[in-house]
């Protein structure tokens, strides 16, 4: 049984990485997207951005009981309640100046266009960055090619299900 | 018959300790959780931390999500995380991590606590809870992690020190016939 987190801040190419996953016949969810996430009222106000937690355990578990591979895409506050089901987390980072760089290109997901929420990434990624690291149990530098990182990650996890079978 | 089946009738084998899982209360278990509230108060232990009798249950898994998050906790508590300990589909027991420490946390109740239900005891389910506890306890900075136990609790003491527990003082407590074992965990 290998389910594994894979986490870091915007632009560190999560998406990127869970998609060449799934390409390879993994089951890899990407919680950025497709109703994983609830917002709540963040205790200094404004909103927090955090996962649907009976949606993650049912998913957790699904895996636990097949055995089959799973990756997680995902960066939010209540994740660490998840912590002790995880094989590996997995951090891929990235030099601020890339991560930007990648956000302004990128087409999938808006956030990050605008100068606020640029200075909002910088400064989460200060305050956030180094408490994925301290639990992470694997780095990845996102500097290096998409299939290397890729190559990487399913290592981790031993090859997919016979069931997960690649698409066409 | 393969030996590791039960007999027909017989009842079957309990979950390892090793199909243990931590996991947020969910919510459509509040008879779960009520019984296993019962089941721990017979012994005049808490389960449900913060669970006011006749609470609406919603109003129980809001405060709990509160107290995570750092908001609305209640004086002289400190934000905390609250699971279940769930075994083959069965609430056995739970944890709370609690995020930082205050002076008498310090003292006595350090960063976990928990317990397993007693009709689920005597099948590592502890040492697991534990083990699992903390990972979340690092993951919110706690390091090295103060776990304690009443001195004359060997159980408790024999599961801290599996975990890697090591003896820092025993501590009598003003107004407490039973000193407190304070272990570390680095």
């Amino acid at each position: 049984m290998a389910v594994i987190l894979i986490t870091g801040m915007s632009g560190t190419g999560k998406s990127a990485a869970l998609g060449q996953l799934r390409q390879r016949g993994y089951a890899a969810v990407d919680t950025d997207a497709g109703g994983w996430i609830e917002l709540v009222p963040a205790p200094g106000g404004g909103v927090e951005r955090q996962w649907r937690e009976d949606l993650i355990d049912d998913l957790i578990a699904g895996h636990e009981r097949s055995g089959a591979p799973l990756f997680i895409g995902g960066t939010v506050w209540n994740q660490r309640a998840f912590y002790p089901r995880f094989r590996e987390i997995v951090l891929l980072s990235a030099p601020l100046a890339v991560m930007l760089e990648r956000i302004a290109a990128r087409g999938g997901n808006p956030f990050g266009k605008t100068a606020k929420e640029r200075g909002r990434i910088v400064a989460d990624t200060a305050a956030v960055e180094p408490l994925l690291r301290s639990s992470a149990t694997l780095e990845i530098d996102t500097r290096a090619p998409l299939a290397e990182v890729v190559d990487r990650l399913a290592a981790l996890a031993g090859p997919p299900a016979p069931a997960q079978r690649p698409r066409p | 018959m393969p030996a590791s089946e039960p007999a027909p009738g017989a009842a079957p084998a309990p979950p390892p300790a090793a199909a243990l899982r931590l996991r947020p209360l969910r919510r459509d278990e509040e008879a779960a959780f009520l019984a296993a509230h019962q089941a721990m108060a017979a012994e005049g232990h808490t389960f449900g931390l913060g669970y006011l009798p006749g609470m609406p249950w919603p109003a129980y898994l809001q405060a709990l999500a509160d107290h995570r998050a750092g908001a609305r906790v209640p004086p002289g508590l400190v934000p905390s995380t609250f699971l279940v300990a769930d075994a083959g589909g069965q609430i056995v027991g739970r944890a709370s991590i609690r995020h930082e420490l205050n002076e008498s946390l310090m003292v006595e109740g350090g960063h976990i606590g928990y317990g397993v239900l007693p009709r689920h005891r005597r099948r590592g389910y502890a040492t697991e809870i534990l083990r699992q506890a903390l990972v979340i306890a690092r993951a919110y900075g706690a390091d090295p992690v103060l776990v304690t136990c009443d001195d004359d609790n060997t159980g408790s003491a024999r599961v801290i020190e599996a975990c890697g527990g090591e003896l820092d003082s025993v501590n009598v407590i003003p107004g407490q016939v039973t000193p407190v074992r304070r272990y570390l965990i680095r």
